[in-house]
């Protein structure tokens, strides 16, 4: 049996509370070298929220972080944050700059030494080099979707959390996405996924952890996922329905 | 990968707010051109109404003459020969008045003044003059028309009558007065025909007499920085002003007081137009501009520059070093505005008004920083921040001077940033105050002080609603 990857980001009891209300539920998990790792989890699950305290945007309540064996703190030690890509769920690129001016700026505030060297390889794995200098503005939801993934991208991070990156994209910037994050995995790049789309999830990911109030449910292959949901063989989406249930989730 | 410091990450996020400000075309017209319009309005306007040499406004009178005399006619000519009437009177073809008609135009709107000259003004009759008792703001200067008409049109008798009239209204009774007159009289002829003899003689300089001179001593300048002007010209258009008729009657010496170097043409209105609608619309400006935080926060943006490995503090200071900047910009292009149009002179006093400019502009930007830390939405930092700078600006005297305010306004206006802004501005444009004066070093404090306390509020208020770790 061969031995599995190390770990390159640990997480363990990761707990943060809204008021009285505990978003995320002492939740432990890890991310290992040159995996994809993907968070599912009906909405309101805490998903985002976890997402958050391991980009250093929210201070989690508790729990400790461990990355590459060693003490995390991205939220009061920027070079922690360095070594991380975010890639959020909103559309985070600036409308009134051009493509190649928001990745130069993501690479400069992210501390590449060489910005627009960066960029340029960010606008290809974004197929947005014949586009590099026209406003944002004036893009598809597609391309700025694209854009969005490489400006998180942009300075190389040793692991890049995606929060639903293909969220309300067209067929091809979808299969556009897919292809430079299959491109990434097989170079051994490490990402934490998260994602509706059970599909993307089955193709993507090494192994997936489930969400649902707060509390993870559970953690492994899918395979491994549907043969302790008691479902063997099942896909994903019926694993997932069978651990999370039917009932609806508005988030508000 | 080398993390930026808080400077070298400020700086970055600078740019970029300028960039993207920069690529609006339309944003970046109207945030300049609005005030420039609005400078060179309020400017325009208050230039009229202050003087700097531009002529007084004007009111409408509707005049009938009922009397039709020789000297009711004179009394027509001389109001029609004032310079702050507009006389109105029915046209050749239109049906002639009577008082009713001109009490009507009055309570209709289309008049706020109206005189009746009645039969028998000639022999005595009083005139009657019809006001409207809400334009009272106008009244100084139809009085002063009037006034002015009367000793145009009767001379020496209407002093005289006045005299008479005065002795009347003491409480004399009628037979005193009546003896008061003749005695007065007597004097009177008496004094005429020594005008006579001197007129006959040659002796007599009739460029000195009423509104032939300069009113104003002209020995009144020393090397302190006081000049003396010409009251004459500083009455605006009235060739003799009621301080220059006091200065004449009464045991009075009229000098004008004026910094070394300041135009004698430049208005204090229009400076106070000028440095007033400057502050105003910095604030303005600068609040729309602050406003690129929440803009940063609604769109997603904000997330990343928080997760950036740089101090999360030099994403608020690069947003005030932008702000900051372009309240420079934006100062220095309406004053040079004001400095080819107005003559407001910003060339020799550079040094005070850059002092003075980066003191304010750091103000109004710690201001825009706290709206914007404070609101959760656009709406509200629009809102709250239309009601907090118009309200500053009346009460603190952008649009009027302070001292034409209740003493409970100016009271009031004195805690508002706007006031001690624009004292700093006109202690530059109109006193000639160097930044180093006690007077403008007391203003540029309190504005300092504010920008600390507004610049604190701020940085807390980025920490708890925006960075909420």
């Amino acid at each position: 049996m061969q031995d599995a990857p190390p770990s390159l980001l640990a997480v363990d009891g990761l707990t943060y509370a809204y008021g009285a209300r505990l978003a995320v539920d002492h939740i432990a998990f890890d991310v290992r070298r040159g995996e994809v790792f993907g968070l599912l989890g009906p909405n309101g699950a805490g998903k985002t929220t976890a997402i958050a305290c391991l980009s250093g945007l929210q201070r989690p309540a508790g729990g400790t972080l461990t990355f590459d064996g060693a003490p995390f703190d991205p939220v009061e030690r920027p070079a922690d944050r360095a070594r991380l890509g975010l890639v959020p769920q909103s559309l985070a690129v600036y409308d009134d700059l051009t493509a190649l001016e928001n990745l130069v700026f993501f690479a400069e505030m992210l501390g590449v030494e060489d910005p627009r060297e960066a960029a340029v390889a960010g606008l290809a794995l974004a197929g947005l080099q014949e586009r590099s200098r026209e406003r944002v503005r004036t893009f598809s939801g597609g391309m700025k979707r694209r854009l969005n993934l490489a400006a998180g991208l942009v300075h190389r991070p040793e692991l890049t959390l995606l929060d639903e990156p293909t969220v309300g994209v067209d067929p091809q910037s979808r299969h556009h996405i897919f292809e430079a994050l299959e491109t990434l995995k097989a170079k051994g790049h490490s990402m934490l996924y998260t994602s509706h789309s059970m599909d993307e999830v089955e193709r993507l990911c090494d192994r997936v952890a489930i969400m649902d109030t707060g509390r993870l449910l559970d953690t492994g292959t899918p395979a491994e996922l549907a043969e302790r949901a008691g479902l063997p063989g099942a896909d994903l989406e019926a694993t997932f329905l069978e651990l999370t249930g039917h009932r609806l989730r508005d988030e508000a | 990968m080398k993390p930026r410091g808080l400077l070298s990450a400020a700086m970055c996020i600078a740019r970029k707010d300028l960039r993207e400000f920069s690529r609006d075309g339309v944003g970046l017209l109207l945030a300049f051109l609005l005030p420039l319009v609005l400078v060179a309005v309020f400017g325009f306007i208050m230039g009229r109404v202050g003087g700097g040499g531009a002529p007084m406004p004007r009111v409408d009178l509707a005049l009938l003459d009922l009397d039709r005399t020789e000297q009711s006619a004179a009394l027509v000519t001389a109001l029609l020969a004032s310079d702050t009437l507009d006389v109105v009177r029915p046209g050749p073809d239109s049906a002639p008045w009577d008082e009713a008609d001109v009490r009507e135009r009055i309570s209709s709107g289309e008049d706020p003044y109206g005189m009746v000259i009645p039969q028998g003004y000639a022999e005595g009759a009083d005139l009657i003059l019809l006001r409207d008792p809400g334009r009272d703001l106008e009244e100084q200067l139809v009085l002063m028309s009037l006034v002015g008409a009367l000793f145009d049109a009767g001379g020496e008798d209407f002093a005289w009558e006045m005299s008479k009239r005065g002795l009347e209204a003491s409480g004399l009774p009628p037979e005193l007065t009546g003896r008061i007159e003749a005695v007065v009289n007597g004097f009177r002829f008496a004094v005429e025909a020594m005008f006579d003899e001197a007129q006959a003689n040659g002796s007599f300089d009739e460029d000195a007499a009423f509104g032939g001179g300069d009113g104003a001593d002209d020995d009144g300048a020393d090397g302190d920085g006081e000049n003396a002007g010409n009251a004459g010209d500083a009455a605006g258009g009235n060739a003799v002003g009621m301080a220059e008729i006091l200065q004449l009657t009464l045991p009075l010496e009229l000098v004008d007081v004026a910094p070394e170097g300041r135009d004698a043409q430049l208005g204090y209105q229009v400076t106070h137009a000028v440095s007033g609608m400057t502050v105003m619309m910095l604030l303005f400006s600068l609040v729309g501009f602050g406003r690129s935080l929440l803009i940063e926060r609604d769109k997603g943006t904000l997330v990343r520059l928080l997760s950036a490995p740089v101090p999360k503090s030099s994403i608020l200071l690069g947003k005030l070093l932008a702000t900051f900047f372009t309240g420079l910009l934006l100062v220095f292009v309406l004053f040079g505005f004001a400095h080819v149009v107005f003559d407001i002179d910003m060339v020799s006093r550079f040094d005070t008004l850059l002092v003075l400019t980066l003191v304010n502009c750091l103000a109004c930007t710690a201001f825009a920083a706290a709206i914007a830390g404070w609101a959760r939405t656009e709406k509200q930092a629009d809102g709250v921040s239309v009601l907090l700078i118009l309200t500053m600006s009346a009460l603190g005297g952008s649009w009027m001077p302070s001292m034409m305010m209740p003493e409970a306004a100016q009271a009031v206006g004195r805690f508002t940033l706007t006031y001690w802004s624009l004292r700093g501005y006109q202690g530059t444009f109109w006193y000639g105050q160097h930044w180093t004066d006690p007077e403008m070093l007391q203003s540029m404090g309190v504005v300092l002080a504010i920008a600390v306390v507004l610049l604190a509020l701020a940085s807390r208020l980025f920490r708890t609603r925006y960075v909420r770790t």
